[in-house]
């Protein structure tokens, strides 16, 4: 009866793009968390990344939900940026920002950093499409051997050396430090994160507003708490980069 | 007092508009900012130039028709002040001074500082009511609301249609604006009946329009006149939200 | 001129119920056929035009606003008079009825302000129905407050923005007929000329204020709600573009225009404070309900109010009005501020204006108690002095308000022009020569919800409208005409003066000689000068630019030069008015203690004013007052 049509109103963009972020961000928090584990050695680092990926079907299932919710959160926020940009086809020839931040109106363009980045860290870490030898780090673990040998695992033979686990896995955990080792690297990673904390900014109570959590007492704290969030995760993901260039962190232990 | 001022003049829709410079001296800091163009507009006509077309009428903040962005601040740069209410003591002698008209696609201009806002009134049209006929009404206190309802429904029918949370929003969206309309009858008992159907045709009528979307910059609340708040817009987007499913299940 | 005012026989109490009965009815299907013109969407505009609309008639609204919610109802702060007796404490549709009737001190039509009492009370209902935001009680039910001229608590509000929250519903209804398609709203569209075919209205001509284009209406019957003329004394409480040009337009076409000296002057407004102001800011009559008004005892104390101590304060309305006190009824306190400022007892800069103090109730209540009652009022007070009403007393000075004359109309509201009817400010029916506070409000809508609906389909059922005539019509070519010469007019003095220029001056001449003293040397030298001034505008005027186009000007030239002929016609009835009473003051008849003496014997009537032609002195006609309910009496606040 209503000529409401949900796919054209820009309220219900906006809805799709913050409940996209959403899972954004908890993908994000989750992952700061994983990734933290690289302080407590190699072992915890690998033995998260292993895990991920024995879990298969799950995985996979996680993947797609993420890219497709990435895929959404961009092509949703382009179109509505495009849509916004029209509704205001000339600015101000003096323009008094009063509420608005530097966050709120770079919003795309932090977005499009992050975009970049997702891409080229797919590219590193994921695919090792930039340093194709990563997919070679193995680490060995489990009970240790005395002497080298050769075992018949379920994967068919294999050469352990002395003092190597009898199971073997891939080194996520020397990929990241020789990774980050590479201080160009290391810098471009902080700076993705500082873009991704920008945007974080404004978006985790931007979210809570778009989605009607939000009220006269609300509002306050959740401007505050996102900056506190977006800020401690950038604190967090940049620490691992910066700890290997700065105070070589795991370089011992990878040798 | 002494200002420059820099004045957008267009003469009509379809001409293409510039800023021109103007002196005014011997403004008195009483004067309210219309008093100011005054000045300058009887000046302009003994000079036998046109006059700064610009929207005004009952210059107490309350009818919504000033309508001009002062240094890029709809309203000028007093919080919960219209232009018409702010007075030459906010600036300093010797300032200059940038005005220019609301800019936003759904409010083309007319001339000068005056534009188009017959969006709004389509906007109401399209479900800012409550469909109650003349002398169907019950007896006005047989239906209590409570004092924080009435109250909060007050806050939100406060606006006076101005603009310039149009004007301010860097996307041209006129979510605060829907947003009060749409709360202040979702909030009161006698508006339950249309409560979904109003939300969904306001909320269409207003993305026809041309407005753009809403990215929470805030910029609406702080040149509200009347300070209405965006939590009214995220209160609409979970109207809009709860009508919409509604709607798709009972039909 | 036929001056029937048509009232129904009966008891009073009865009258308007019968003769709802009596009236004949439009056929639902036939209201279709039926198209109106509406003029004006303010209160009484809006409402009529929303409840005609959804009776079936097609309508036609016409606003120079933009939007129709920007007509100048929305100003009005204080709140709505209604016979509710919500409070208990003794109000009844008599009471407020009586008490309309006293405060117009005598000057009103007894069967109209009945009517007005009945029907106020449903003009709450329906107006919470639509979901106007009244002030509550904790309890939920409307919450009210006393005004001046009554003893009871009677007033409905919505914080200081009543007159807004009534519109914005009124234009609510309004837009929803629009988005059936049953209103055609033509905003922008400034009404010029009304034409009359066969003796009876049957259309306007309007001005594109866009285009500049002038575009004629035609209608089965034609309604103006185009408010008042206040803004005649230039500095004025009125938005800065009502005007008179409607009223007076159709009067030149020979409607009545009744009781143009009844202006009323607001006693609560901010003082002026230079050449260079515009208009007048109200403060809500509400403040006078916890504030007190004085000034120093002293001639010329000079001091700061903190420094005059108590026993030099005269609290005069006090002193003069211990019943009422500082909640007097206008014309009363407006005069007694102008009595001690003539008296040179007057404080600010210019010594004209006394103080309005809070201090007591500050004490009494608290600071956050008044801050929650009159918070918005001092906020602007303080945006427009640059003084804190918190800490020191508001100075305050009348200034003109509202205007209780406009066209004549009969107890259906019809003009003397047959299927003209006016409602609203627009016409002088109810309020007699002073209206009491929060009773504008109720009367336009009373008007436009509830009466306009039952009387124009009893005027369109009991005749026979010529439905062949369309714009083609002479008498339309001819009004478009002359509206066009009129423009060209004005358009090609290229003078040297503004039009604002010229309405300062006219103003300023009105207020010193035709405001709130009048006398008869003043009244006779204001019609010496008024012709004088009106003159030298059409010979000095200047207007830059276009007829074609958007031209503020041009719309400014063309209201005032109706104001420049209107102004003669407010002093002729000023001065032929040989008595005070109500807001029209004649120094001549006052008590020695300056209180207005009434001649009910000479003047017990109405005085309506019959247009014959261009710079010929109009005839004045009366419709004789009767009064059977109430007792003609010295009106007292004691
Ligand atoms: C500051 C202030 C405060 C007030 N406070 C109160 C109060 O508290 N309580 C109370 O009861 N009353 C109050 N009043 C009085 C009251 O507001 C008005 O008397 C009342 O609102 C008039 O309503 P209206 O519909 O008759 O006219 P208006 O609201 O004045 O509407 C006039 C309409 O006519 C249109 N119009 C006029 N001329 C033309 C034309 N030539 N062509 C086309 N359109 C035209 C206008 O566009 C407008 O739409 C106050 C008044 C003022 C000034
Ligand atoms: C990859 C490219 C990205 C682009 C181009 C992008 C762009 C945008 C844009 C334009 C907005 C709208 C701004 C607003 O509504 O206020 C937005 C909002 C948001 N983004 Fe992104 N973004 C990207 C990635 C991300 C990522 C990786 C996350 C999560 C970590 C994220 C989380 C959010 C959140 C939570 C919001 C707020 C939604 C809302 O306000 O309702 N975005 N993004
Ligand atoms: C210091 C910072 C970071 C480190 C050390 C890091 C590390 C890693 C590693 C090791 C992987 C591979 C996991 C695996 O394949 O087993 C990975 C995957 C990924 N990272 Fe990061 N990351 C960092 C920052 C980020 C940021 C800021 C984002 C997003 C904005 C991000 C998004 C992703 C995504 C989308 C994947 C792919 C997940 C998948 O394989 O399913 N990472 N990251
Ligand atoms: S919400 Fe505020 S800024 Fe927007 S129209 Fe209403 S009053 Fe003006
Ligand atoms: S400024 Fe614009 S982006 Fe939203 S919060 Fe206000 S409408
Ligand atoms: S002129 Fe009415 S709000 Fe400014």
């Amino acid at each position: 009866m209503s000529k409401f049509n949900p796919f054209k109103s820009t309220i219900f963009n906006k809805i799709v793009v913050a409940i996209t972020g959403l899972v954004l961000v908890l993908f994000i928090i989750g992952h700061l968390a994983g990734n933290l584990l690289v302080f407590f050695g190699r072992d915890a680092f690998n033995s998260y990344a292993h895990f991920l990926h024995s879990t298969g079907e799950l995985l996979l299932i996680a993947r797609i939900g993420l890219l497709v919710c990435l895929l959404l959160h961009i092509v949703t926020s382009i179109k509505l940026k495009m849509l916004n940009n029209a509704a205001k086809p000339k600015m101000y020839a003096v323009k008094g920002y009063v509420a608005s931040t530097i966050f709120s109106r770079s919003m795309p363009y932090s977005g499009l950093a992050i975009f970049f980045f997702v891409i080229y860290h797919l590219l590193h870490f994921t695919a090792y499409v930039t340093n194709p030898d990563y997919g070679q780090l193995r680490e060995s673990y489990g009970p240790r051997l005395e002497t080298a040998s050769v075992i018949d695992t379920d994967q068919g033979i294999k050469v352990i050396e002395q003092g190597g686990g009898i199971f073997e896995r891939h080194d996520a955990y020397k990929m990241v430090i020789e990774g980050f080792s590479n201080p160009i690297v290391a810098l471009v990673y902080v700076l993705a994160v500082f873009f991704l904390a920008m945007h974080l900014n404004h978006a985790i109570q931007s979210m809570f507003q778009t989605l009607g959590f939000n009220g006269p007492r609300l509002m306050p704290r959740m401007k505050l708490c996102s900056k506190v969030i977006a800020w401690a995760i950038f604190v967090g993901f940049a620490s691992i980069p910066l700890s290997v260039l700065v105070f070589g962190l795991g370089k011992g232990v990878i040798g | 007092m002494k200002f420059t001022l820099h004045i957008w003049r267009q003469k009509d829709n379809k001409s293409q508009g510039s800023l021109v410079r103007y002196d005014v001296d011997g403004i008195s800091e009483d004067m309210s900012f219309l008093e100011m163009l005054d000045i300058l507009n009887e000046s302009l006509i003994k000079k036998n130039e046109e006059p700064v077309a610009f929207e005004h009428d009952c210059r107490e903040g309350i009818c919504g028709a000033c309508s001009m962005t002062i240094n890029g601040i709809p309203h000028g740069p007093e919080r919960l002040t219209t232009t018409c209410q702010l007075h030459m003591r906010k600036f300093k002698d010797g300032d200059t001074i940038y005005i220019e008209p609301y800019r936003a696609k759904a409010f083309p201009i007319i001339r000068d500082l005056i534009v188009d806002r017959s969006a709004f009134d389509r906007i109401q049209m399209s479900g800012g009511f409550i469909s109650i006929n003349t002398g169907s009404a019950p007896d006005a206190n047989a239906i209590p609301v409570p004092k924080y309802k009435a109250d909060k429904a007050f806050d939100a029918a406060a606006c006076i249609g101005c603009g310039a949370c149009v004007a301010a929003c860097p996307n041209g969206s006129a979510m605060l604006f829907t947003a009060a309309k749409v709360s202040q009858y979702a909030l009161l008992p006698q508006g339950q009946a249309e409560r979904g159907q109003r939300v969904l045709n306001m909320v269409a009528q207003m993305d026809k329009e041309g407005f753009g979307g809403c990215t929470n910059h805030y910029e609406c609340e702080a040149a509200c006149p009347k300070g209405i708040s965006v939590e009214f817009i995220s209160f609409m987007n979970r109207e809009l939200f709860k009508a919409s499913i509604s709607e798709k299940i009972t039909k | 001129m036929n001056l029937d005012a048509k009232i129904p026989s009966g008891n009073i109490k009865d009258k308007w119920d019968n003769h709802k009965f009596d009236m004949k009815l439009v056929n639902p299907a036939n209201k279709r056929k039926y198209k109106i013109l509406i003029v004006g969407t303010g209160l009484a505009g809006a409402s009529a035009a929303a409840t005609l609309a959804e009776l079936g008639y097609k309508v036609d609204a016409f606003t120079y606003h933009d939007s129709a919610r920007r007509a100048h109802s929305i100003a009005a702060q204080g709140g709505i008079n209604a016979a509710k007796n919500y409070q208990n404490d003794g109000d009844s549709i008599w009471r407020l009825f009586y008490d309309t009737v006293k405060g117009g001190d005598f000057r009103s039509r007894e069967a109209n302000v009945y009517r007005l009492a009945q029907v106020s009370a449903n003009i709450i209902d329906q107006c919470a129905a639509q979901g106007v935001p009244f002030a509550r009680e904790y309890g939920g039910t409307l919450d009210n407050r006393s005004f001046g001229g009554a003893q009871v608590s009677r007033t409905f509000y919505a914080r200081g923005q009543t007159g807004q929250q009534l519109l914005l519903g009124a234009y609510s209804a309004l837009m929803r007929q629009v988005g059936l398609g049953h209103v055609v709203l033509h905003n922008r569209k400034e009404m010029m000329d009304l034409v009359v075919i066969d003796g009876i209205a049957r259309g306007i001509v309007v001005r594109d204020l866009i285009t500049g284009k002038i575009e004629s209406h035609v209608g089965d019957a034609v309604i103006l709600a185009t408010g008042g003329y206040g803004n005649i004394f230039f500095l004025s409480t009125n938005a800065q573009a009502c005007n008179v040009t409607a009223t007076y337009r159709a009067y030149k076409k020979g409607a009545g225009f009744a009781n143009p000296c009844y202006t009323q002057i607001h006693p609560t407004c901010i003082p002026v404070s230079g050449d260079h102001q515009s208009k007048l800011t109200l403060m809500s009559e509400s403040l006078r309900n916890d504030g007190r008004i004085w000034v120093p005892k002293a001639h010329g104390d000079k001091r700061r109010p903190d420094q005059i101590p108590e026993n030099e304060r005269d609290y005069y309305l006090e002193r003069k009005y211990p019943s009422f006190g500082n909640l007097s009824p206008r014309d009363i306190s407006s005069r007694a501020a102008k009595q001690v400022c003539d008296e040179g007892r007057g404080v600010g800069p210019t010594g004209f204006g006394v103080y309005l103090d809070f201090a007591d109730a500050i004490k009494r209540l608290g600071k956050h108690a008044i801050e929650e009652r009159y918070g918005n009022l001092f906020e602007m007070y303080e945006r427009i002095t640059g003084e804190d009403p918190y800490t020191t007393p508001m100075r305050i000075y009348p200034a003109s308000h509202y205007t209780m004359g406009g066209l004549w109309v009969d107890y259906n509201l019809m003009s003397t022009i047959p299927g003209l009817h006016v409602l609203g400010e627009a016409n002088f029916s109810d309020h007699g020569a002073n209206r009491l506070g929060a009773s504008a409000l109720m009367q336009g809508l009373a008007d436009g919800y509830f009466v306009i609906p039952y009387t124009i389909g009893h005027y369109l059922a009991s005749n026979k409208i010529d439905k062949t005539i369309n714009t083609d019509h002479p008498e339309f070519i001819k009004a478009e005409q002359d509206a066009k010469e009129k423009i060209n007019k004005l358009m090609g003095i290229k003078g040297k003066k503004t039009p604002t220029e010229f309405h300062r001056e006219l103003g300023k001449l009105v207020w010193d000689k035709v405001g709130m003293g009048r006398n008869e040397a003043g009244l006779k030298e204001a019609i010496e000068k008024i012709p004088q001034i009106r003159e030298e505008f059409w010979q000095n005027l200047n207007v830059t630019g276009e007829a074609e186009s958007l031209n503020t000007a041009l719309e400014k030239a063309n209201r005032v030069a109706d104001f420049l002929e209107f102004a003669e016609i407010l002093a002729w009835d000023a001065l032929e008015r040989d008595e005070s009473c109500g807001a029209h003051f004649r120094e001549e008849h006052q008590t020695p203690d300056g209180e207005a003496v009434r001649n009910d014997e000479k003047f017990s009537h109405v005085a309506v004013w019959e247009y014959q032609g261009p710079d010929k002195k109009p005839i004045r006609n009366k419709e004789e007052l009767e009064f059977e309910n109430v007792h003609l009496a010295v009106r007292s606040y004691k």
